[in-house]
């Protein structure tokens, strides 16, 4: 009945919409219902003008219930009939019992409802909801209850949701897919869900046997927010896991950053224990392990080179970006293949609701992204989101002809696609390619490239099992075309390409243990260098190197084990196994003499798919919890890894003519391990959190190179490469507010990174075999991340980073040989550019949050290094006229003031 | 707007790398440092000769030569040769080496002995030839070079140029005591033969080669329009082989100085040295020292055979003033700048011009003709 009338009175009203706008579906919903249940229904018009209306059956509540699901407003009853639309939290309408000066509280009822109030006035949009789950008659006195927790607004999956029972501690939280499971008692629980930057919600549940509920959340509107509790989220007091440090979107748009682009790896520079190998790159080093011992993770993806641009920005377009999650120590056993971090990047999946996008232009980028569902039923979501340069544009303006003549592109784009097989069965597709194209002066022009696609499926198998397959590519190729002479042009390429495919195992079987285990499946295939002359004209001599193909395969198992309330274990193997494979042809050397071609005893060749070496061991992931009070707690933690991919670098960039190497008989894999402890507390009732965390860590086998050693077009790369065994010891300490008007963090680390020769049969040594600092040893890091939000429309950010110079190799005098004035350097890295540090300030101004607008736009206005002091990158030395002069080049050296609107529809 | 567009400018150049100079930290260098630059050459007619040094201060831009030194080739047969000081900090001899023995390189410089390890001889094979093209406008010399025993794979050349300089004017005449006087016809100073000793480090190597061959070694280019081309050319390209450990050291000491300062340079490398100092493992040692035999050849190129390669021309700056026989005396009596440049056949007197244009050694170079010339 009610359903047929308003289906007439929309169609009517169409016209009306369409021309004037004067009233929307929900004005004329609630004319229906005031005159069909006698009630007045107050409202704001602006905040209901965009509710569509979907078909609604039922009492007046139900109806309500049902139109403003998902769209962020609720509504109360008071006793006077009388019905309030309102975003935000339920408001109890009820006087406090205090107000009448009973301060007793009322032993007998519940935080929510009693079952008589169910049905007469106080209904809220969630809390004061029975959701009834299972079927009775089930055997035994407890039940599993798993679903989906989702934002309300967008359907899309919240990862890393605390899920509790009753408000006790040691729940439960979502993961990845916004999935949990938890073993419940049968009967009458509230159910509460939280997360970083959303609106805690509770369901009451009545549990009579093993089923699914799914709980929307809903964005927290920070302006309105009263002081939270922040204690009931997950925090890094609670959680087991040390060493691992998330960023969701909303925290790294936050971080001023270069030319306004938002951006992932500079964000994460602003962690402790991270550090940039030189301003204006987002190459980076965790914890004092190496650029290459970072593995970065685009939905499950592998990127090898995620920058544009020499490394200036990074490649990952922060729209369709959900969050960020670095392990830094407490590194999970379903993850493996890198010594020192993992990053994992995930997207967004979409909107589920409808299609929105995003476009922005910065001074550098334009860029756009498009999501939202796809068919009728929407069980498919995709959201795509692209950036490309304009960058040239500049180029051509400047007048020094060596930019002038200079050339730089880069694009990327990312799409992953989300589809609702049953309810058991997610299918996800990730596809993602990056371009790069860059020619200084007219020279030698670089392009690399990436590309990398996904497939994933999760099944559900029971309640407390499910696992999650997947198959995908990554590839990454440069290639460098020389022009400077037609007489020897050339092109030289490099390429590496994996396959993997993986299976993923969780089960929950009570709420104590959460179990995973899986098995990984790696093939690399490594085209390590070819040049070829680029026409007849040219002489160069085509050289290509042998191709490497190798797999990998491991297997894990952990268990994340809650012994009591106050004490947690996380433990895991991962056993990983090494194959290189043929074809490939080597030589022999004599035994226990550094490889050169004097040593050469033999060589042999392999055949395809021939096993030439293998190398196989366990990997263990230790930690473990104590809950000292409700806010202070212990951790400690040891992990080894193994990495069988070594990157080929001698500069301390990561530069796009690097290249990787597979381990070999002769470069064995690097093998690492680490042992923290930390402590975690919160203070104060504004939710701060402290800790101080602290490790050491050894290494091996990480390559460092022979002097003179050429590191492109080797064959024999083995004959270039010295072993060397790393020391790393540090201390990180943090101070987080995540919540408030003013939040943000500030971070303190002191971190030490020392290498040592370590290779019997290397024939040379570095500074007389003493350890000596690495390239990216920086003592002294600070970090201050801030950002005051006046209201909703305004807020300002400010981040500023110190940390001590990187080491450098100074010349110490002159000598004349070959005819000229030659330097004569000192022992390696025995002296320091000059301190680093920087400041930058932004400003984010966002049009009103008003519904009726169809297109929310924003503006970011910020100053990056506000202080303009000149940071050097790098510290050179050249001989003029017999004098050695020194040279330093800063990048970003003066304050870069940048705007770069954006727009949401 | 347009201030936008300026802000990107400069923005995309610092992107790019802003430079600008880095005052060095007060470091003081190991003066203590015995700098050696020399090899040990075998076979006929070489010369040995070693340069001693002492590391400077990066201010200090005279060298300090290490005098007073004792430098002996000792050979395997417990025979050794002295070398001579020549100039302070050079130490030469011409003793010829037999190819058959190694060698050690022996120092002693004040307290310290210093000593290279054992080595035999590499045996450079013989260049095939010195080629020379002319690319656009400027001629590049090319050397090419095979070992049939695929055994040398390393190489090093140095080269001397000599070329041919003429004055502008031909004189037969000369100013003695006052009056003009016939030049003696041994006493030629129209064409003069300049010499340049190269000192860049130019290596090359056929180690990525099934064969061990080199060819279009670059060795150097002459640039349009030089005077060596004026009139003819020629250069002696002298080979050596090296071991991969002495072209490391030659390779690495060229990168160490050529670093560019890009973003992306490499580190500077240690350099290897194979003298030790025996009685004092500390003391610190730059150079390399190898043995072997050197190869040579020489290659000329005429102007004739250049594709718009100029003449010397000075018509201007050259102008000569005539007068008659006691006018231009007395003319260079005053001005001893000045030098007969031709007897005027038409009616008499002279031309004189600046001795600059008449006599070629002033420019350089000898009017000794060379005996391969």
């Amino acid at each position: 009945m009610v359903r047929r009338h308003l289906h007439i009175t929309l169609i009517l009203l169409l016209p009306v919409l369409a021309i004037g706008q004067t009233r929307s579906p929900f004005d004329s919903l609630v004319e229906v219902l005031e005159r069909r249940h006698s009630v007045g229904i107050r409202y704001d018009r602006s905040q209901t003008t965009g509710i569509s209306i979907p078909p609604a059956d039922g009492g007046l509540e139900d109806v309500l219930k049902t139109v403003l699901e998902g769209t962020g407003l609720s509504f109360v009853k008071d006793r006077s009939g009388r019905v309030f639309v309102y975003r935000g939290s339920p408001i109890d309408t009820r006087l406090s019992d205090a107000f009448f000066g009973d301060s007793k509280p009322d032993s007998s009822k519940k935080p929510g409802l009693t079952e008589k109030q169910e049905n007469d006035a106080f209904i809220t949009a969630n809390a004061n909801r029975i959701v009834t789950i299972g079927t009775r008659g089930g055997q035994g006195a407890n039940a599993v209850i798993s679903g989906y927790v989702r934002d309300g607004s967008s359907g899309e999956p919240v990862g890393a949701a605390s899920v509790s029972l009753d408000g006790k501690t040691g729940g439960v939280s979502t993961d990845a897919f916004g999935f949990f499971s938890m073993t419940v008692p049968k009967g009458r629980h509230l159910l509460k869900v939280s997360s970083v930057g959303m609106k805690e919600s509770s369901v009451q549940v009545n549990v009579l046997g093993n089923g699914r509920i799914d709980v929307p959340l809903q964005e927290e509107v920070r302006s309105l927010k009263a002081a939270v509790i922040v204690g009931r989220k997950q925090s890094n007091v609670r959680g087991v896991q040390m060493g691992v440090e998330k960023l969701s979107i909303r925290s790294i748009r936050q971080i001023p950053a270069v030319m306004g682009e938002t951006d992932i790896l500079r964000s994460v520079l602003t962690l402790p224990g991270v550090t940039t190998v030189g301003e204006g790159t987002v190459g980076y080093n965790v914890r004092g392990g190496s650029a290459d011992q970072n593995l970065l993770l685009l939905n499950d993806m592998t990127i090898f080179n995620p920058t544009h641009m020499f490394g200036f920005f990074s490649a990952v377009d922060p729209e369709v970006v959900r969050g960020v999650e670095l392990y830094k120590s407490g590194i999970p056993q379903k993850f493996g293949g890198r010594l020192s971090s993992i990053m994992d990047v995930t997207s967004r999946d979409g909107n589920k609701k409808k299609v929105t996008g995003t476009a922005g232009i910065g001074p550098l980028t334009g860029k756009f992204t498009v999501e939202g569902p796809l068919g009728k039923n929407k069980k498919t979501t995709f959201i795509a989101g692209g950036r490309t340069t304009y960058s040239n544009w500049f180029l051509r303006f400047l007048s020094d002809p060596s930019f002038k003549n200079s050339r730089v592109d880069f694009s990327d784009l990312m799409v992953h696609l989300g589809h609702e097989l049953s309810s058991k069965d997610r299918l996800y597709v990730s596809g993602y390619m990056s371009n790069d194209y860059f020619r200084l002066n007219s020279d030698s022009a670089y392009t690399y490239r990436n590309r990398n696609a996904r497939v994933k499926w999760k099944h559900d198998f029971t309640d407390k099992l499910y696992g999650v397959f997947s198959a995908g590519m990554d590839q990454y190729d440069y290639s460098v075309q020389g022009r400077n002479n037609p007489k020897d042009a050339f092109d030289l390429t490099f390429g590496i390409r994996q396959w993997s495919g993986k299976a993923d195992f969780r089960y929950a079987p009570d709420n104590r243990h959460d179990i995973d285990f899986g098995l990984q499946h790696i093939i690399y295939n490594l085209q390590p260098g070819s040049k070829t002359p680029r026409d007849a004209q040219s002489l160069v001599t085509p050289v290509t190197i042998q191709p490497e193909q190798a797999g990998e395969t491991s297997i894990y198992l952990g268990d994340q084990f809650k012994v009591n309330d106050k004490l947690s274990i996380q433990g895991g193997i991962r056993y990983t196994h090494y194959r290189y494979n043929g074809p490939r042809d080597l030589y022999v050397y004599r035994e226990g003499q550094p490889r050169s071609e004097s040593t050469v005893v033999d060589s042999v060749s392999y055949g395809g798919g021939e096993p030439i070496q293998t190398y196989q061991g366990p990997e263990v992931r230790i930690s473990a919890r104590y809950l000292i009070d409700g806010r202070t707690s212990v951790k400690i933690g040891y992990n080894t890894l193994r990495q069988y991919i070594h990157m080929i670098t001698n500069t301390t960039a990561i530069a796009p003519t690097d290249i990787w190497k597979l381990s070999d008989p002769f470069i064995g894999p690097q093998f690492g391990q680490q042992v923290s402890l930390g402590v975690f507390t919160q203070v104060g009732d504004k939710g701060i959190e402290l800790s101080l965390e602290g490790y050491y860590k050894t290494s091996r086998n990480y390559l460092d190179f022979k002097s003179g050693a050429k590191l492109i077009l080797n064959e024999t790369l083995e004959r270039d490469v010295l072993r060397t065994r790393g020391k790393i010891y540090g201390i990180e300490f943090l101070a987080k507010k995540p919540e408030g008007k003013l939040n943000g963090w500030v971070s303190y680390t002191y971190l030490r990174t020392f290498l040592q020769v370590d290779d019997p049969i290397g024939g040379e040594v570095v500074n007389g075999g003493n350890y000596y600092p690495a390239n990216f040893d920086k003592p002294h890091i600070a970090n201050l991340v801030s950002n005051y939000r006046f209201n909703q429309r305004f807020s300002v950010s400010l981040t500023s980073t110190y940390s001590t110079g990187r080491p450098v190799t100074y010349p110490l005098g002159v000598f004349t040989m070959g005819g000229a004035s030659r330097v004569y350097y000192s022992d390696r890295n025995a002296y320091r550019i000059p301190d680093f540090f920087r400041t930058d300030i932004s400003m984010l101004i966002e049009s009103s949050h008003n519904l009726r607008k169809k297109i929310r736009t924003s503006w970011t206005f910020g100053v990056y290094n506000v202080t303009g002091r000149n940071n050097p990158y790098s510290v050179y030395f050249t001989v003029q006229d017999r004098e050695v002069k020194g040279f330093q080049l800063s990048v970003f050296a003066s304050p870069i003031p940048f705007i770069t609107f954006n727009m949401r529809f | 707007m347009r201030r936008g567009v300026l802000l990107a400018i400069t923005v995309a150049i610092c992107a790019l790398g802003c430079k600008e100079e880095f005052i060095l930290p007060d470091t003081q260098a190991d003066t203590s440092v015995l700098v050696v630059e020399g090899d040990i050459v075998v076979g006929g007619g070489a010369e040995n000769l070693f340069r001693l040094t002492r590391l400077r201060n990066l201010s200090q831009q005279a060298e300090s030569p290490v005098s007073g030194a004792r430098v002996d080739i000792v050979s395997s047969n417990g025979s050794s040769i002295r070398l001579e000081e020549r100039s302070p900090g050079t130490y030469a001899n011409t003793t010829p080496l037999a190819t058959n023995q190694s060698y050690i390189l022996r120092i002693v410089a004040g307290s310290n002995t210093y000593e290279t390890g054992s080595q035999s001889p590499i045996l450079s094979p013989t260049i095939d030839s010195v080629t020379w093209k002319q690319e656009e406008a400027d001629v590049r010399v090319f050397a090419h070079t095979q070992d049939p025993a695929n055994k040398t794979r390393y190489y090093r050349w140095k080269y001397i140029e000599t070329w041919e300089n003429r004055a502008w004017y031909e004189t037969y005449f000369d100013f003695v005591n006052g009056s003009i006087v016939p030049r003696p016809p041994g006493d030629q100073i129209y064409a003069c033969w300049k010499t340049e000793e190269a000192d860049a480090i130019l290596i090359g190597n056929s180690r990525s080669l099934d064969k061990d061959v080199i060819s279009f070694q670059p060795i150097t280019t002459v640039t349009r329009p030089s005077e060596k081309m004026f009139v003819r050319y020629s250069i002696l390209v002298r080979q050596m082989g090296l071991t991969k450990e002495a072209y490391d050291f030659w390779e690495i000491l060229k990168k160490n100085t050529e670093l560019t300062g890009t973003l992306f340079d490499p580190q500077p490398s240690n350099l290897p040295t194979n003298i030790k100092c025996v009685n004092d493992p500390k003391a610190k040692v730059v150079g390399y020292v190898s043995v072997g035999s050197v190869t040579e050849k020489r290659m000329f190129v005429m102007h004739s055979a250049l594709t718009g390669w100029p003449f010397r021309d000075e018509s201007q700056g050259c102008a000569a003033i005539e007068s008659s026989r006691a006018q231009a005396e007395a003319f260079l009596r005053n001005n001893p700048n000045f030098l007969p440049a031709y007897f005027i056949t038409a009616g008499g007197g002279f031309g004189v011009a600046p001795k600059t244009c008449v006599d070629c050694r002033l420019a350089g170079g000898t009017n000794v003709k060379p005996s391969f010339w």
